[in-house]
């Protein structure tokens, strides 16, 4: 999980093209959009690119609910099981 | 100032139920063209005198259009533009009823080719269209592809449901397989931008229009000088182009006659000049060039057919 965790945070840093951040920086747990002590602050058109990163990374999409998809964006924690529990082997 | 604040897409259906419009369908169906035109003019007549607001952002429109082209404001602008609109819902029936006619579209010899020419690659498109005219026509370019292009593909639309919902049902009814690939230009999420990116990846084509305004759209606009003034256009679409990052063309399809619903169409296609394989940080920057020669392309042929241009909506308002 740990792995997976670290490639997802490489991820959001090479498609965003975040500067002066490195994996180690963003906390597994802080929210990755909106203002917060710990977070990112990222915004919806952020949101949009991700998911079609983590597409392009590890093959899976999001439902069409969308409500659901704000949940699984909300930390690398929970980006990391989503994307876990729906890869395929 | 609160009803100034009401804009167009919140007036749009006025008086309009469901039953307004199967009505309208029969009598479209039914009676000879010639006659359907004579009432919609009528009825026209009628709304226009009673539509206030309307009448003052055509108004604000065709003001702006005449200070361009140099001439004086025409005499009844505002109702030749609300009519040539009404004409357009009918055309818009009539369309979604049957199969568009090719050969009422004449091509101009420009970008179209090679918009086939790529799709004949398998290679899908991200196409920006507008208010202009009639945007059903695009749908034509798929039966286009039948006879010019060898692969088969299909047209995605991304359009605004909030404004025309009761219209949209009864469009649903006449064609549910069309309304089934047409996206919900409100309901953009991360889910639909991975399936637009998928369905241009395997050759198809996303169309959105790119003048689009919506009661969501108000929070991201790009400045940009547009008939002579400093005008608002929603960042949306241009977004979305950036986002999706596909070779994007400029499609207009736009009736011959403006008044005559008969009258075949010139599709125009202009491959845009900017592409998006750039750094996230020059983004705006080809965002807002991409927004120019958009609105550089719609000024041009807004002057050609002025009362096409189905916008009501004040996009000189300054923001405050």
């Amino acid at each position: 999980m740990t792995e997976l965790k670290t490639k997802i945070k490489e991820m959001i840093i090479k498609s965003l093209e975040l500067e002066d951040v490195t994996a180690s920086d963003i906390v597994d747990d802080a929210p990755l959009f909106g203002e917060s002590e710990n977070g990112l602050g990222l915004d919806s058109i952020d949101a949009l690119e991700l998911g079609i990163a983590i597409k392009e990374n590890f093959g899976v999409s999001f439902s069409v609910v969308n409500d659901e998809t704000k949940k699984h964006f909300y930390s690398v924690d929970t980006l990391a099981a989503y994307i876990s529990a729906n890869q395929q082997k | 100032m609160e009803s100034e604040k009401q804009q167009w897409f919140e007036v749009k259906e006025v008086g309009g139920s469901l039953w307004h419009f199967r009505f309208m369908l029969w009598i479209t169906c039914h009676l000879p063209l010639r006659i359907v035109e004579l009432c919609t003019a009528l009825v026209c007549f009628f709304f226009w005198l009673g539509a206030k607001p309307v009448r003052a952002r055509s108004n604000v429109y065709l003001e702006h259009l005449a200070k361009v082209r140099g001439s004086r404001k025409p005499f009844m602008g505002t109702y030749k533009h609300v009519l040539s609109f009404a004409l357009s819902m009918i055309e818009k029936l009539l369309g979604w009823r049957g199969a568009i006619k090719l050969q009422n579209i004449e091509t101009q010899g420009d970008d179209l080719d090679k918009l086939v020419e790529q799709l004949d690659r398998g290679e899908g498109a991200f196409l920006l269209c507008s208010h202009l005219g009639n945007m059903e026509m695009l749908r034509s370019l798929t039966g286009y592809g039948e006879i010019h292009t060898h692969k088969e593909f299909t047209v995605y639309p991304v359009v605004d449901f909030s404004g025309t919902s009761k219209f949209n049902a009864l469009l649903y009814e006449l064609n549910p397989d069309l309304m089934n690939i047409v996206l919900d230009a409100n309901k953009i999420g991360v889910d639909s931008a991975v399936w637009m990116k998928e369905k241009i990846a395997a050759g198809n084509v996303v169309v959105i229009a790119g003048d689009r305004t919506s009661a969501n759209s108000q929070g991201r606009n790009v400045e940009m000088d547009f008939m002579g003034d400093k005008a608002n256009f929603p960042e949306g679409a241009f977004t979305l182009a950036s986002i999706l990052n596909a070779p994007i063309y400029f499609v207009f399809a736009i009736r011959k006659h403006d008044f005559d619903i008969r009258s075949s169409y010139e599709m125009h296609v202009v491959k845009a000049k900017t592409s998006f394989d750039c750094s996230r940080k020059e983004r705006p920057e080809r965002i807002r060039l991409l927004v120019q020669e958009y609105t550089q392309l719609l000024e041009k042929y807004c002057q050609v057919h002025p009362y096409q241009w189905y916008n009501f909506y004040n996009f000189w308002k300054k923001q405050t």
